[in-house]
């Protein structure tokens, strides 16, 4: 039996510290190619938001059409920033949950490489017209098999891992990442076969598509975040998990619930009518798995105030599952089948949705891992505390204004929309004010990006600081001489 | 840490089962598909089919109306007729260049008539002037 003694803890330390070591590459080529593409993501997304109350910006030229910008900046946000980012969750936590050292670093880098020139390639072939105009899946389709590809190799050291690892049970982190690296080629596998290797109809088509996007967000982002925040929560806080049991349902019931949302999409469309009630029922079950995760967290991190006060992982994580809360909140009142989902079904309030999830959610669970992560795989400590802290505040702000805009514009705009008596003009016309703050909202997360770029470069090209001290949101000292000057 | 659960032959067997689990969904549909290959029926199909059934009908009556047979059969007569007939020469004056030598030949052989004196064109008097109130004038 292991004992806490000097020794024990000074081989894990350095284990750990090999660990690190021997991920700082492939951990920071991801987290650096991943937050380029989500500047450009983010840029492209400006642009689109421009183009819907202002169609005469850019209109001369057919590249920066709204449909292909639209397309490249929803793609680059997914498979750019959103899988880059998974890959060095995956890769990292899953090495150090394993006590493994990365031996493919060689491997893993070159098809990161591969991964990013897929990624180029199929935006490029989207802002030349040759997207396949299938939502989230709009790479032309022969890039779908390289990405495939570069995946496999990426990840199937991590399952090495995982299965070498040393004896005992697994820690629910790694059941949310060994799930989340298996259903991805599933639900990826499966759409790009049914929709470009095989001839169906095309109704059916929309409804794989559908699928797919749901399948995306549920059985591949959500559990990367939330093996992460499972990760983060405990080590940040130094509490554990509140409930092991929790946990378990909260896994298991996303398992079950989550591979059958989606369809809801499809409400009205000449498919199977039981089809789109499953999947409005489905989505707004993982309300569910969402609440457990987010319970369990949120009471460690809750206990703790003083911690999420300072640490900027730890408020990047608590800002992410707050946003899944409100995430699947929206789910349950967005789709139901006879009321709000004709609403939302063909406005901005989908695009909420899918902003809500792709950013508030997971991409701030991976700033917060970043936050914690990279400075012990570059062995320096973050330089600037404020541009950490303009890093927040500004993302929060924008996505709050991005979700809710969104959401209460599209649902107005759904409104207009179902409403016969008005012309369709109206119902666009009550979406282009709202577009204007999206706009705005779009302006201050591109800053906020950058500020996040321009400190990971740093930390990259290892300019941190050094210093056995993290850097954290608000100053230790200056907050006790505060306190003490009060009494 | 339990030395036999990290070894070579470990770690290589989990690499193809990782390899075999990625593409397990893909041999899955695969066999989905070959015991459910068949060729979806729409209503495309079935209304395609009545239009199949007219155009057979109508193939059929033409090939009634006119054999090929026939056509064969007649084609080696014609053939011989048209060998046969000696083609004329084509005389078509207005094919001719205009101020070219031919067309000046032809000019000289066949001068044209000479034209017909023009008629005084007639005074028109106040009175003829049709009223502009719209109504047709009163006719003589």
């Amino acid at each position: 039996m292991s004992s806490d003694t000097p020794i024990s803890t000074a081989q894990d330390a350095l284990t750990r510290s090999g660990i690190d070591r021997s991920l700082r590459h492939p951990v920071m080529f991801f987290l650096m190619s991943g937050s380029a593409w989500l500047a450009i993501s983010m840029l492209l997304g400006l642009i689109s938001s421009v183009k819907i109350h202002n169609p005469d910006f850019m209109s001369d030229c057919a590249t920066m059409s709204l449909g292909r910008v639209y397309a490249a900046h929803v793609n680059t946000l997914v498979y750019g920033w959103g899988m880059q980012a998974a890959f060095a969750m995956i890769l990292w936590l899953m090495a150090r949950l394993s006590g493994k050292e990365c031996s493919m670093i060689g491997s893993i880098l070159t098809a990161g490489h591969l991964w990013n020139i897929g990624i180029a390639i199929g935006v490029v072939g989207i802002l030349a017209g040759f997207g396949t105009g299938m939502p989230w899946m709009e790479f032309p389709p022969f890039a779908w098999p390289v990405l495939l590809v570069a995946y496999a190799v990426i990840v199937i050291g991590s399952f090495i891992q995982f299965r070498v690892r040393p004896e005992g049970g697994a820690m629910i982190s790694q059941w949310y990442l060994l799930a989340a690296m298996i259903w991805f080629p599933w639900v990826y596998l499966t759409a790009n076969i049914l929709l470009h290797c095989i001839p169906g109809h095309p109704v059916m088509a929309a409804g794989i598509n559908a699928w797919f996007k749901s399948g995306m967000v549920f059985l591949f982002f959500t559990p990367v975040a939330l093996g992460t925040v499972y990760y983060i929560t405990p080590k940040v806080t130094g509490l554990p998990i509140f409930s092991n049991q929790l946990a378990k349902i909260g896994f298991w019931s996303l398992a079950i619930i989550a591979p059958w949302a989606g369809m809801q999409k499809l409400a009205g469309a000449p498919i199977p009518i039981f089809l789109p009630y499953v999947g409005g029922a489905a989505t707004a079950l993982i309300f569910i798995p969402a609440c457990a995760a987010a319970v369990n967290n949120l009471r460690s991190i809750l206990a703790n105030r003083e911690t999420l006060a300072l640490s900027p992982a730890l408020r990047f994580t608590f800002a992410g599952l707050i946003s899944l809360v409100i995430l699947v909140i929206c789910g349950v009142f967005l789709n139901l089948p006879n009321s709000t989902l004709k609403a939302s079904q063909f406005s901005m309030a989908g695009y909420s949705a899918e902003i809500l999830a792709m950013y508030g959610f997971f991409s701030f669970v991976i700033f917060g891992a970043a936050y914690f992560i990279v400075p012990r795989v570059t062995r320096r400590e973050w330089l600037s505390r404020r541009l950490i802290r303009w890093h927040f505040l500004f993302s929060v702000y924008g996505i709050i204004t991005v979700a809710a805009v969104a959401l209460i514009g599209g649902y107005l705009q759904g409104t207009d929309q179902e409403n016969w008596e008005l012309p369709w003009m109206t119902a666009a016309q009550t979406g282009a004010a709202y577009a204007v703050a999206i706009t705005f909202a779009w302006c201050m997360i591109l800053l906020s990006n950058f500020f996040f770029f321009i400190h990971l470069t740093l930390m990259w090209l290892r300019l941190g600081r050094r210093g056995p001290n993290p850097t954290l949101l608000t100053n230790p000292h200056a907050a006790d001489a505060l306190d003490s000057a009060a009494h | 840490m339990d030395p036999t659960r990290d070894n070579p032959i470990i770690r290589f067997t989990t690499f193809w089962w990782g390899i075999g689990t990625f593409l397990i969904f893909a041999l899955l549909l695969a066999v989905v598909w070959s015991f459910n290959g068949k060729t979806p029926v729409t209503l495309e199909d079935v209304v395609a089919k009545a239009r199949y059934e007219t155009r057979a009908k109508v193939d059929q009556a033409q090939a009634a109306e006119l054999s090929q047979d026939a056509i064969k059969a007649a084609m080696p007569e014609m053939a011989k007729k048209l060998a046969a007939a000696k083609p004329a020469p084509v005389e078509k004056p207005d094919q001719v260049i205009p101020d070219s030598p031919t067309a000046k030949k032809l000019a000289a052989a066949n001068p044209p008539p000479p034209a017909a004196p023009t008629p005084p064109a007639p005074v028109e008097s106040p009175s003829s002037t049709p009223p502009a109130t719209g109504q047709d004038a009163p006719k003589p």
